[in-house]
C-alpha cells in the first residue's frame, strides 16, 4: 500500500527529474519525460514497489497523469485514500 | 528534407539539429539507449571514437557534443547514410572520417577506443510484419542475431587493448545467443542498463506469430499491464 506522496516520488524516480519537481515545480520542467517510455519507467517502478500487483491492472497503461493513476490504485485497495 | 531537433538522452542542454533522409533510419530509441550508457559509463575523453552502424550520424555526433572523444569515426553499409553523416557533422562542426562499410571491412589498421554499434537486428519474421525496415533491408537472420554477432566477433581486432565495445540487445531476437558469444570473445561484459518498452499496438494483431517466436526462443517479452513489453538493453564488453 502507498499513499499520495509515495507515488509522486515514484513518478520523479522514474521520469529522473529532481526530488520535489512535481509537487513544486512547473509542469514544463517534467512533462515532456511522461511519453512511452516515462510511461513504462513509472509502471515498472510501481510494481516494482507494489510487489507485483500492478502488472495485472490494464487501466494503468492508458493513465497518463498521477490523479489517474492513483484513482485506479485506490480502487484496487492499492492505495490509501 | 525533414529536420529534427535532437535533445541528449543524458543532458537536455545537448540538444542539435539532424537532418533525415527516407532512405536512412530515422534514430531511434535503440540510438537514445546507448548514447545513455555510453555516456553514463565513461568517464575520461578517449582518442577514437567509431559509431558503427552510423545512419544519419546521431550516436557520433551527440557523444561528441558530450566529449567522450576526441575523434570520430563512422561507418554504415548504406551510402546514404554515410552521406547524411557527413552532412549532418558538417552542419554541426564535427570533423569526422565517415566511409562506406560492412562492418569493420572498411577499417583494416584502425584500433579504437569506442566502438559503438548500433547495429542490431530482430527476428526476421517479425521484422517481415513490422514498419520498422521500411525502405531499409533487415538481413540479421531467422533469430535476429546475424550481424550483432558478427560485430561481437569481429570487434576485439578493432579496439585498443584498453577499448571497449557498446553493443545492444534487442528482446525480440535471441538475446542468449548474443551473450553467451559475447562472454565468449570478451573477458568482462556488463550490462549498463535495460531499458523496456511498449510494443506499438499495431503490432498487436500478430501476437500468434510473437509467441511462436518466443516459444522457439527467438525473442522474449513480457506481458503486462494489458501490453506487451520488451527490452532493449545495452552492454559494454571488454578484455582488461
Amino acid at each position: 500500500m502507498i499513499n499520495y506522496d509515495n507515488l509522486v516520488e515514484i513518478v520523479e524516480e522514474a521520469l529522473e527529474v529532481k526530488p520535489g519537481v512535481i509537487s513544486k515545480g512547473k509542469k514544463s520542467d517534467w512533462v515532456e519525460k511522461w511519453d512511452s517510455l516515462g510511461h513504462l519507467a513509472i509502471l515498472t517502478k510501481l510494481d516494482l514497489q507494489l510487489d507485483g500487483q500492478c502488472a495485472e491492472i490494464t487501466e494503468l497503461s492508458e493513465a497518463y497523469s498521477i490523479d489517474q493513476i492513483a484513482k485506479i490504485l485506490r480502487q484496487k485497495k492499492l492505495m490509501i485514500e | 528534407m525533414e529536420k529534427i531537433n535532437f535533445i541528449s538522452p543524458s543532458d537536455q542542454s545537448i540538444n542539435f539539429d539532424l537532418k533525415l533522409s527516407p532512405l536512412t533510419f530515422k534514430p531511434t530509441a535503440t540510438s537514445s539507449f546507448l548514447i545513455k550508457g555510453i555516456c553514463s559509463s565513461t568517464k575520461k575523453t578517449v582518442e577514437n571514437l567509431l559509431d558503427l552502424g552510423c545512419g544519419i550520424g546521431v550516436v557520433g555526433i551527440c557523444l561528441m557534443k558530450h566529449k567522450i572523444a576526441k575523434n570520430l569515426y563512422a561507418s554504415d553499409l548504406s551510402s546514404e547514410a554515410v552521406k547524411m553523416t557527413k552532412h549532418n557533422c558538417l552542419n554541426n562542426n564535427i570533423h569526422v572520417d565517415c566511409k562506406i562499410s560492412d562492418i569493420f571491412n572498411n577499417w583494416n589498421d584502425y584500433k579504437f577506443d569506442i566502438i559503438a554499434n548500433d547495429i542490431s537486428g530482430v527476428a526476421q519474421e517479425i521484422a517481415s510484419v513490422s514498419d520498422w525496415f521500411k525502405n531499409i533491408p533487415s538481413n540479421s537472420g531467422p533469430d535476429g542475431t546475424r550481424n550483432i554477432i558478427s560485430v561481437i566477433k569481429k570487434s576485439k581486432n578493432f579496439l585498443k587493448s584498453k577499448g571497449v565495445l557498446y553493443f545492444p540487445i534487442i528482446s525480440l531476437s535471441n538475446s542468449d545467443k548474443i551473450l553467451d558469444t559475447a562472454k565468449k570473445e570478451f573477458k568482462i561484459v556488463n550490462k549498463i542498463s535495460s531499458n523496456p518498452w511498449f510494443l506499438p499496438e499495431e503490432m498487436m494483431k500478430y501476437i500468434d506469430l510473437l509467441q511462436s517466436q518466443a516459444y522457439k526462443g527467438n525473442i522474449f517479452f513480457e506481458q503486462k499491464f494489458g501490453k506487451i513489453i520488451c527490452y532493449t538493453d545495452i552492454y559494454e564488453a571488454k578484455n582488461f
